[in-house]
């Protein structure tokens, strides 16, 4: 990161291949629309390239901070649309182990999750954060982002039982 | 299931890749910002030089013509657009597939599933109704859509659309200021 303040074209390709997959998978289940994910990823990643010299190591992971961009872009488009996403696409690929139903049951649920927990349980279970990063990349504390993804949880399991 | 098990579920759902278009989207956006970010530093060290001869000129230039083309930011690159079919079956609860027919009616929990075939790579859009069911980059040659639609009961009819081009071109508005 320290080569992308610098402008460093390739340090960025890095970054952005490296981060790609995760980062579009996390706006398309928060905005669950396509083309606004596609937005988003786009804006994200020219934010990062505006924002580079603000970056500090001391204020947590590059992930984190990309992420902390990503989920403030998405308020963004989220206030410019001026209502919350509605629609649930049931396009996701299957992955390596879930069946495609299992993936599409899971989806479904996710989806129906307020997005203030949402975001907190997609960061924690699907990308892999600690609560640590959850917590940088959605501005709040560790002990929130802690309730947040518990919470999540038990609503999840609740939606999967009726399902 | 433990908690950690029940992550686990959710962690195989997994990253997920950005269609190839918007993958070079975001690139050539991000170049295009780079570079007029190298202009702009020229344009801040020869800002005074060129201040002072403006001024010594005094030339006063006024708001460019409305309309004037030159002020018009194109997007998209111009390309040829695909053609485009699309083939429609349906997969009976039973299991059975079969072609579909417009003049049929379907149960519910029938799948109607879609097959395209594009001339050239395209970016496609599933609606129903107008409202999205898929999206995705697909390269020429036929494929089947991954993504199928349940009928339910008491469903009413419905139109299908297929949307595509060769790009997606976006134009991202920031927000206004208040």
């Amino acid at each position: 990161m320290d080569a992308v303040r610098d402008g460093n074209d390739a340090a960025y390709m890095t970054l952005f291949e490296r981060h790609r997959a995760s980062l579009y998978g996390y706006a398309l289940r928060m905005t669950r629309r396509p083309e606004v994910a596609d937005d988003v990823f786009q804006e994200t990643f020219l934010r990062v390239h505006r924002a580079r010299t603000t970056w500090a190591s001391h204020q947590g992971s590059f992930r984190s901070w990309l992420f902390r961009i990503a989920t403030n872009t998405i308020r963004d488009r989220a206030r410019q649309a001026a209502r919350r996403p509605e629609v649930l696409d049931d396009t996701f690929e299957p992955s390596r182990s879930t069946t495609p139903s299992d993936r599409i049951m899971l989806e479904r649920a996710l989806a129906q999750l307020p997005e203030n927990l949402r975001d907190a349980f997609v960061l924690t279970a699907v990308m892999g954060m600690d609560h640590n990063e959850v917590a940088a990349a959605l501005d709040i504390t560790p002990d929130n982002a802690r309730a947040r993804v518990s919470r999540a949880r038990t609503r999840l399991r609740e939606l999967l039982e009726v399902s | 299931m433990t908690d950690q098990e029940f992550d686990a579920r959710f962690g195989d759902l997994g990253p997920i890749e950005p269609p190839e278009l918007v993958v070079r989207r975001t690139v050539a956006a991000y170049q295009t910002e780079r570079r007029r970010g190298a202009v702009r530093v020229r344009i801040f060290a020869v800002g005074g030089m060129a201040l002072m001869a403006a001024l010594s000129l005094m030339v006063v230039s006024g708001p460019p013509d409305r309309g004037d083309p030159s002020t018009l930011v194109e997007r998209g690159s111009g390309a040829v657009l695909p053609g485009v079919d699309v083939k429609v079956a349906v997969r009976h609860a039973a299991g059975t597939t079969e072609r579909f027919a417009t003049n049929q009616r379907y149960a519910a929990g029938d799948t109607l599933m879609f097959r395209v075939a594009a001339t050239a790579p395209a970016d496609l859009k599933l609606l129903r109704e107008g409202v999205v069911l898929w999206a995705g980059h697909v390269n020429a040659g036929e494929v089947d859509l991954p993504v199928g639609y349940t009928l339910e009961a008491g469903e009413s009819a419905a139109r299908f659309v297929v949307e595509g081009g060769a790009e997606s071109i976006t134009v991202y508005v920031p927000a206004v200021a208040p």
